[in-house]
């Protein structure tokens, strides 16, 4: 056979074994989702959480399989927000003596409906129904 | 003869009937939960209602004025109705004061330290033991006497200083009894504020210390259990407590010097590191003289 | 001849590895003369190498009682910095070592630039050297997740937000790095092994080719790089001195001295632990380490996509000053003062930035005023009723004393 091709065929195996590695590699590493819990229930650190512990003008925090939620009590309605503030990503808070949603990285500021008031954010909090329950809070898309 | 689609509907029937039973016991509890939440509300403090809300005042507005002073107020977490009774929302006189609501007015001087003793439930067991429980005799105290009724403020070591004096002469053994407790405690809280600064000014330098932390923070707790029982008015009552915090302190203070004593040997360890350096540029420089 | 063990030993393995080229080789390059102009500031190399010596060796000991995991991790910490004998020590001084390493670091590349070290035959080293500065600037960012406290969970949440503006690739570049679509469990095992062994492995291999380059073109001279560089008996003659055994007893006393300084710093102000990573708060005031501030800063002025590309460009920019910037033929400072200047111009700004990053969101008091920096740096002046207040709170780093 010509000195070429076997040259040619031992670079390809030689390179394809290679690719096996770098594949099996990639899968391994390949990012899956994290973070977000499986159901529509508010979780905390230690479990469910209740909208019973939530005292009026209260904000928490919780997981859900829609990402970090924040949960203010308004006398008997719960307003949800998306809790990662859409700057750089940290976790926003209820502020009751201002009465507006805040973010401790940069300053941001939003109302109740997740509109920016004050920047470096420039996209409003995605709104969510959420709504207590027996088990603790459940939150889902609004509207729906 | 029954077709694939009857068989289909009959189960959805039957998950339709279903899904209506849970709806309406998921319902019945979302109500319950909501009610629940209505009446532990105020109990979580939660912030004020407005007074001028409150029909009560509109009449009795001096003790109105006073009250909205008070921490009860102004943690929201008592209104008139919670001692006197009452409905302080009704806007008629007869719905307000029906003996419904649990109206009942100004309390009896018998009734005085039940009614406080709903939630301070510490301080009225020790009252009851204590030389002042007697509310048959006119000259005794009752809680509002040293806290006020309406203007109710957090309880501090002064309310002692204060009070005793009113109806005991000031050298007399009551007076003096009062003064030794409240001089014990006041040792203690100032034993504890002294160890408390310490601790912050040392762990700024010493990690290590951030582990002492929850054990000052216990000793804290230890030192607000001798509270209620100051209402006994007896010395050896306290004590206990009092030397309880005193060795939790004792046990911080250990290892507050322990950390001082280390922080010396570590001043003393990078003393040595630099004479060690010293030496030994000492001995290359003395090499380098050597090869020219 | 008495027997001598060393001699002994030598010659057992002489018959079996001929070490005795290798020696020679050795000794004839190590002995080449250093150039009369080579004073102390040339000795931050050999600390630099000695100082991740140091780092290594503190950091395997951390390694055995270090666990990895999300829910280990802090208490591991917790566990070196109060129980595990000399543990808050070695702690200490591999967190120190990491700030003075990244100091003497950048402190190295401004010698090599004054001195126009990089210019040609030495372009490789220079790139090798650019690449170290990146090795040790991601030994910084891994290393920072690890003990996995509030400040190191935040951190690196904000510093992994931003590659994912960049279109297309950004927010999978992003989720490869942290393992996910959040910082978590995940993100750490990645962060960890990339920090103890990927990049020693890199850093070792790259040590190792920079100083073989260094080896063999010698130190640079101060003629220009048209003119054949002066051989080894006319630098004896200008006043120059072997490198063996005159230089390395130099830099030995520098490095005895760095060493000192920081046993000092890690005896005196050990590092704090704070509070342990919850995903679910974020406190107030949350800033990457010190090196990292102009970037973070940068950030705020600039859209988000613009300021992530920034950092890398800079890197790369640094590779091509001899090839982009720096074209002329001279070596002497004197006779480079443009581009030094623009350059230090450069520095300032970076340094300007890192200031700005430093101050933004704290009240600092100057000269008996009181002034409230904001997000952006800017400050304001405190009306004297209002000084009694709370000031915007920062938690820069880890640092030593300061309670979380």
């Amino acid at each position: 056979m010509r000195r070429r091709v076997v040259n040619a065929f031992l670079g390809m195996g030689f390179v394809s074994t290679l690719g096996g590695f770098a594949g099996a590699a990639l899968a391994y590493l390949w990012p899956g989702a994290s973070g977000a819990s499986g159901s529509n229930l508010l979780m905390g650190k230690d479990g469910p959480l209740s909208a019973a512990t939530l005292a009026q003008d209260e904000g928490v925090v919780g997981r859900s399989n829609l990402g970090k939620v924040l949960v203010i009590r308004r006398g008997e309605r719960l307003v949800g927000l998306q809790a990662t503030c859409t700057h750089l990503g940290c976790i926003v808070a209820w502020n009751s003596a201002t009465q507006q949603v805040e973010c401790p990285c940069h300053g941001a500021r939003y109302d109740l409906q997740g509109r920016v008031l004050r920047g470096p954010a420039r996209e409003p909090l995605a709104q969510l129904q959420v709504t207590a329950g027996d088990e603790g809070i459940r939150v889902g898309p609004l509207g729906g | 003869m029954i077709g694939r689609s009857a068989c289909v509907s009959a189960c959805a029937g039957a998950n339709r009937s279903r899904g209506r039973w849970v709806g309406w016991l998921a319902l019945l509890a979302l109500l319950a939960l909501m009610a629940a939440t209505g009446l532990t509300a105020q109990g979580d403090g939660a912030s004020p209602v407005d007074i001028d809300e409150v029909m009560c005042a509109l009449c009795h507005f001096e003790q109105g004025d006073e009250f909205v002073t008070s921490i009860h107020y102004q943690k929201g977490l008592l209104l008139c109705d919670d001692c006197h009774g009452g409905d302080p929302f009704a806007v008629q006189l007869e719905t307000a004061k029906a003996p419904e609501t649990g109206f009942i007015g100004k309390p009896r001087r018998e009734d005085i330290a039940a009614i406080c003793g709903r939630c301070h439930t510490g301080p009225a067991r020790f009252f009851a033991q204590g030389p002042h429980r007697d509310w048959e005799n006119d000259d005794n105290p009752t809680c509002i006497t040293c806290h006020h009724n309406h203007r109710v403020f957090d309880a501090t070591l002064a309310l002692m200083e204060e009070s005793c004096v009113r109806c005991h002469v000031s050298d007399s053994e009551p007076a003096s009894g009062g003064v030794a407790i409240r001089s014990r405690l006041e040792g203690s809280a100032a034993h504890l504020a002294r160890v408390a600064m310490d601790l912050d000014r040392l762990r700024v330098i010493d990690p290590k210390l951030d582990r002492v932390v929850p054990m000052l923070k216990a000793a804290r707790s230890t030192l607000r259990e001798a509270d209620p029982i100051t209402h006994a008015l007896n010395l050896e009552l306290i004590e206990e407590t009092l030397e309880a915090v005193g060795s939790e302190l004792a046990v911080v203070e250990e290892r507050l010097v322990e950390s001082v004593q280390d922080r010396q040997r570590r001043r003393w360890a990078v003393l040595g590191v630099w004479l060690f350096v010293a030496v030994n540029v000492f001995f290359l420089w003395a090499k380098r003289r050597q090869l020219d | 001849m008495k027997w001598h063990p060393i001699t002994a030993v030598r010659e057992w393995l002489e018959v079996r590895f001929e070490l005795e080229p290798v020696f020679r080789l050795l000794r004839e390059n190590l002995t080449k003369p250093v150039p009369p102009h080579v004073n102390w500031l040339f000795t931050l190399g050999s600390v630099l190498a000695a100082l991740l010596a140091v780092q290594l060796f503190t950091g395997v000991l951390l390694m055995i009682s270090y666990k990895p995991s999300g829910q280990e991790a802090f208490q591991s910490v917790q566990h070196i910095t109060y129980d595990v004998p000399l543990g808050w020590l070695i702690r200490s001084a591999h967190n120190w070592g990491s700030h003075v390493i990244v100091v003497l670091a950048l402190l190295h590349l401004a010698r090599v630039v004054v001195y126009g070290g990089y210019k040609k035959p030495r372009e490789l080293t220079w790139g090798v050297g650019v690449a170290l500065l990146a090795v040790i600037l991601g030994f910084g960012f891994t290393g920072y997740l690890l003990p996995w406290d509030q400040v190191a969970y935040w951190g690196t949440v904000v510093a992994t937000e931003a590659p994912a503006s960049i279109p297309v690739v950004g927010p999978l570049t992003r989720e490869f790095m942290i393992g996910g679509t959040e910082v978590a469990d995940p993100t750490l095992g990645r962060f960890y092994v990339v920090h103890v062994i990927l990049l020693p492995l890199a850093l070792l291999s790259l040590v190792g080719l920079h100083l073989l380059l260094i080896r063999y073109h010698g130190i640079s001279p101060l003629s220009g790089t048209d003119q054949p560089e002066p051989g080894s008996e006319e630098i004896l003659r200008r006043g120059g001195r072997p490198f063996l055994p005159h230089h390395v007893l130099k830099d030995s006393a520098a490095i005895y001295v760095a060493i000192g300084a920081l046993m000092s710093l890690a005896l005196l102000a050990p590092p704090h632990l704070g509070e342990m990573a919850d995903p679910l708060v974020t406190p107030l005031g949350i800033k990457p380490e010190w090196y990292f501030l102009p970037a973070y800063q940068l950030l705020k002025y600039v859209p988000e996509v613009v300021g992530v590309q920034v950092p890398p460009l800079v890197l790369v920019l640094l590779l091509l000053l001899p090839f982009l910037f720096d074209r002329s033929p001279h070596r002497h400072p004197r006779r480079r003062l443009r581009v030094l200047g623009a350059l230090g111009a450069a520095a300032a700004v970076i340094g300007l930035l890192g200031l700005l990053g430093h101050l933004s969101d704290t009240r600092q008091t100057l000269l008996g005023k009181t002034y409230d920096f904001d997000v952006l740096g800017r400050p304001h002046l405190v009306e004297a009723a209002e000084v009694g207040g709370d000031p915007p709170q920062a938690e820069e780093g880890r640092g030593a004393g300061g309670s979380p």
